[in-house]
């Protein structure tokens, strides 16, 4: 499946364009990163991605057809979004909160059946939380919900999954486990767009990188290329440079004695 | 909480409901055995008067006392799930206020039985039509929901306490204040049978569409990724579960409490997936309603108003379900 963004642009309020003519695309077995500082369009970026939101001008579209004219189902059963934060106002179990990724494919009245609790048993086990399955959901750590939603976005059958800064509140141990997850998935086939604060994950674990700066891609390609000190720079407002570890690996690294006035 | 041990609350409570319906039928103030009573409904029994005095007076009054316990409950547990809140009932939609000033306007102008019945009905289903109203105009956002009903509910309680102002304070005040109370007295089999259809109904439903509301209890912007557009959907469990309160408050006045400790009862024991909670609800709710009726009518000489007795018992009830609640979650927030 291709997922395709041309020249989106929207505003929730008229004349503020919190996107501006973004362009992106992304297939089978790829991991897009969308760095950017607070409020530089990220999560507008994957609302108008996922068809939540319709972009003011531009469109999105998926295997060449504008996602307008797919139904909420249909692009439900190809995209799914994995939000950043998920508190259940009930204590469903794992199991149950998985489930619902089920509902895509199932009727207005009709009940999730032997296939379906199949397909959750599946989602759990691929990431590896299948012996949690009747656990409550609410008393599981942070890194074991975010494997949870990413469960319930592969029960939906979802291709396609956006993540909204997945690694926000996990220690770096956590955060790693769960990227790891993506990768392995990515291997599988799946793509995946993620919003992160973290250049050094894009460094690690992104096929492509795009940097968004007040909702402008200042640049997009692969990590090497989009993320220099320059565009960082812009992105962030702040000096950094990239540095090469003993053993090939490369990190991000803010200049803190020299920040820039921009 | 698995699906085996929701099943077997299930086992335990309906044949309790179904004990609490026979003692119900055999207690008051001509009292038999439980077996007498089963006989009785069946043409057996001891005499024509006592199979009577079942048929006519009791049964009635215990079915209705189970429809009410079964409305309550399952619409309570719906809108729980709706508003994403453990602490709202039927109430926050303005049903009750609605329904109040429905009866005593028809009471104040000494309408029959089924006039009163037919205009708390009527203006429950207002009350929520208004705030419904004010959902669909700017948006059905919990909070925007509540807010409304907040304003909708006052604006009937003034119109409630302004009716009672000027009724008749000897003849229609005492029957308003009466009412307000909330019993099942005058439960007949005339006026049971539409709230009987409507719980069946209403309870059909929710029966089927108990997995959607495990859905609808995810925010809506998580909803719709998942596919699913969220207002039609909560519009109509806001519907079905008006229709439910307002048929039982048009019989049974004004009963709290169960439709907020009754939910949290059953979840505790079922869990939270409403394909559980919602039978279990069902079935503890008619059982509660039943008990309770039946202490309205026997423990004291003259009947205690049943909407005091569910006050009585059902706020330290609830005191201590939310302060449970509190300390299991008092370290997070």
């Amino acid at each position: 499946m291709r997922l395709e963004a041309t020249g989106v642009s929207y505003g929730y309020v008229r004349g503020k364009d919190v996107l501006r003519d973004v362009s992106l695309s992304l297939d089978d077995g790829e991991v897009l990163f969308v760095l950017g500082a607070n409020g530089s369009g990220k999560t507008t970026l994957l609302q108008c991605l996922s068809g939540v939101r319709h972009p003011t001008s531009g469109t999105v579209s998926m295997d060449g057809r504008p996602l307008l004219q797919w139904t909420a189902r249909e692009r439900a059963q190809r995209i799914g979004v994995i939000p950043q934060f998920h508190e259940p106002a009930f204590a469903f179990t794992v199991a149950e909160a998985v489930l619902l990724g089920r509902a895509p494919h199932l009727g207005l009245f009709a009940r999730p059946g032997v296939p379906d609790r199949a397909a959750v048993d599946r989602a759990l086990e691929t990431v590896g939380m299948l012996g949690a399955r009747d656990r409550t959901y609410t008393e599981l750590s942070g890194g074991e919900q975010q494997l949870v939603l990413i469960a319930r976005g592969l029960a939906q059958g979802a291709q396609c999954l956006l993540m909204d800064e997945p690694a926000a509140h996990l220690d770096p141990r956590h955060q790693h486990e769960i990227l790891g997850v993506v990768r392995g998935l990515a291997t599988g086939g799946r793509s995946f767009v993620v919003t992160s604060h973290q250049p050094d994950s894009a460094l690690h674990y992104a096929d492509r990188v795009l940097v968004l700066v007040e909702g402008r891609a200042h640049s997009y390609g692969q990590p090497g290329e989009a993320m220099t000190a320059d565009s960082l720079r812009a992105a962030y407002g702040m000096e950094f440079e990239i540095v090469r570890g003993e053993s090939g690996t490369r990190a991000v690294v803010p200049r803190i004695s020299g920040p820039s006035s921009g | 909480m698995t699906a085996r041990r929701g099943r077997r609350v299930l086992w335990i409570l309906i044949p309790t409901a179904a004990a609490l319906f026979l003692v119900s039928l055999a207690v008051g103030r001509y009292g038999v055995s439980p077996i007498e009573a089963f006989r009785s409904l069946f043409g057996g029994g001891e005499s024509d008067i006592l199979r009577a005095l079942i048929l006519r007076v009791r049964l009635p009054r215990t079915i209705a006392a189970a429809c009410v316990g079964v409305n309550l409950a399952v619409s309570g547990v719906a809108l729980q799930g709706l508003f994403r809140n453990p602490l709202v009932d039927g109430r926050v939609l303005g049903v009750s206020s609605g329904a109040a000033f429905g009866a005593a306007l028809a009471l104040s102008l000494a309408g029959g039985a089924a006039v009163v019945q037919g205009m708390s009905f009527l203006f429950a289903v207002a009350a929520v039509g208004l705030v419904v109203w004010i959902g669909w105009r700017f948006g059905t956002a919990p909070l925007i929901l509540v807010v409304g009903g907040i304003a909708v509910s006052a604006l009937f309680d003034a119109l409630v306490g302004l009716v009672k102002y000027v009724a008749d304070p000897l003849s229609r005040l005492p029957a308003i204040t009466y009412w307000l109370l909330g019993g099942l007295g005058a439960s007949r089999w005339e006026t049971l049978l539409q709230v009987a259809v409507i719980t069946g109904i209403g309870l059909s439903f929710f029966l089927l569409f108990s997995w959607r509301l495990n859905l609808l209890t995810l925010p809506d912007a998580e909803a719709a990724s998942l596919g699913l557009h969220a207002r039609p959907m909560r519009m109509a469990v806001i519907g079905a579960a008006t229709v439910l309160i307002a048929a039982s408050v048009s019989i049974s006045g004004m009963i709290g409490w169960i439709g907020l400790v009754v939910p949290h009862v059953a979840r505790a024991w079922v869990g939270a997936d409403h394909r559980r909670l919602i039978p279990a609800a069902a079935v503890l709710g008619a059982a509660a309603l039943i008990g309770l009726d039946t202490i309205a009518r026997t423990a004291l000489p003259s009947e205690i108003p049943l909407g005091i007795l569910t006050g009585l018992i059902g706020i330290p009830a609830f005191l201590l379900l939310f302060l449970r609640l509190v300390r299991a979650r008092g370290a997070e927030r």
